[in-house]
C-alpha cells in the first residue's frame, strides 16, 4: 500500500467515518489509554487521529498535537477539538524535531502505513527519553487457523486500506522499547494495545 | 487564526529534519536548507514531502 493510496481511500472514509468505523474504536482506546502516564502540561502527538476518537480520552492539560495523511480527516477534529494543533504528515516521514513529546499514540495506523517498522522509528525518535508510546491495532492472531484466515483477507483488506499480517513482535521484540503493559490478551479479542517506554 | 508558536518550535521538515520558519506571508513553511517550502492551509500545515515546492529565488536587477 502506497501512502497516495492510503490518503485517498480515507479522505473518501471521511465522511461517514464516526459511525462505521470510530465506535468499534472507541472501547479498546478508553481502556488503552488509561496506561499512560501524563506528566503535568504533557506533550501528546497522536498518529493517524482520523475524526479525533483518541482526543476526547486525553487530560483537559496535555498539549496535543494530531496529524492525519487525510486532510478532510483533520478537518473534522480540527472542528471538534479546535483548542489542539494539527497537521497534515506522513507517519513515515513526521515533521517534528527529536525528543519533542512525552507520549506518541498511534490507535489502528500501524497496519495502514506501508512500513510498519519505520513508523516505529520515527515514534521512537520524535518522543523523549523515558515517553511512552501507544500502539493500538489488531495484529495477526497466533492461532494458526484465524492467521490462516487472516492471511487470505489480507489482499482484499489491502484494497480497502488496511492489512492484516502484521504481528505482535514487530512492536514487543524492538530492543529500544521497554514493554510495560499488553492491554487485551485474550486471543479472541482482535485489538491488542502496547505500552512501552522508550529507550535512548 | 496563527499558527501556535509552541507547534511551530518543534516542526522540523520531513526530508531533512532540520529547522524550519513560517514565511512572512503565514501561508508557507520554509525549509532553507532543502530548498523547499510546504503549504498552510486553514491553519494547518501540510508537511508532505510530495507537497512541497521549491522556494523561488528573488532574482536581482528584475525590478
Amino acid at each position: 500500500m502506497q501512502s497516495h493510496y492510503v490518503r485517498r481511500v480515507y479522505d473518501f472514509y471521511s465522511d461517514f467515518y464516526d459511525f462505521v468505523f470510530a465506535p468499534f474504536f472507541l472501547a479498546p482506546l478508553k481502556k488503552a489509554m488509561k496506561h499512560l502516564k501524563f506528566p503535568p502540561g504533557a506533550r501528546l502527538l497522536d498518529i493517524g487521529v482520523g475524526t479525533g476518537a483518541t482526543l476526547g480520552y486525553v487530560p483537559e492539560d496535555a498539549w496535543v498535537v494530531a496529524i492525519d495523511l487525510s486532510e478532510d480527516m483533520l478537518k473534522r477534529a480540527k472542528k471538534k477539538f479546535p483548542k489542539d494543533r494539527f497537521c497534515v504528515m506522513d507517519a513515515l516521514n513526521l515533521g517534528f524535531q527529536d525528543d519533542s513529546f512525552h507520549i506518541a499514540v498511534a490507535a489502528f495506523v500501524l497496519t495502514v502505513v506501508p512500513d510498519p517498522q519505520r513508523m516505529l522509528d520515527e515514534m521512537e525518535r520524535v518522543v523523549k527519553p523515558g515517553g511512552q508510546i501507544l500502539i493500538i491495532n489488531h495484529f495477526m492472531s497466533r492461532y494458526t487457523p484465524i492467521a490462516i484466515a487472516e492471511r487470505a483477507l489480507d489482499p482484499v483488506c489491502r484494497k480497502i486500506g488496511w492489512r492484516m499480517d502484521v504481528p505482535l513482535e514487530i512492536v514487543t521484540s524492538r530492543k529500544s522499547l521497554q514493554i510495560e503493559y499488553v492491554v487485551q490478551k485474550k486471543p479472541w479479542i482482535f485489538w491488542k494495545g502496547v505500552v512501552a517506554k522508550v529507550k535512548k | 487564526m496563527a499558527l501556535d508558536k509552541e507547534l511551530l518550535e518543534i516542526l522540523a521538515c520531513p526530508k531533512c529534519k532540520g529547522d524550519v520558519e513560517l514565511d512572512s506571508s503565514g501561508k508557507w513553511i520554509l525549509c532553507k536548507k532543502c530548498g523547499i517550502k510546504y503549504p498552510v492551509r486553514d491553519d494547518i500545515p501540510v508537511m508532505l514531502i510530495e507537497e512541497a515546492v521549491p522556494i523561488e529565488e528573488r532574482k536581482e536587477g528584475n525590478a
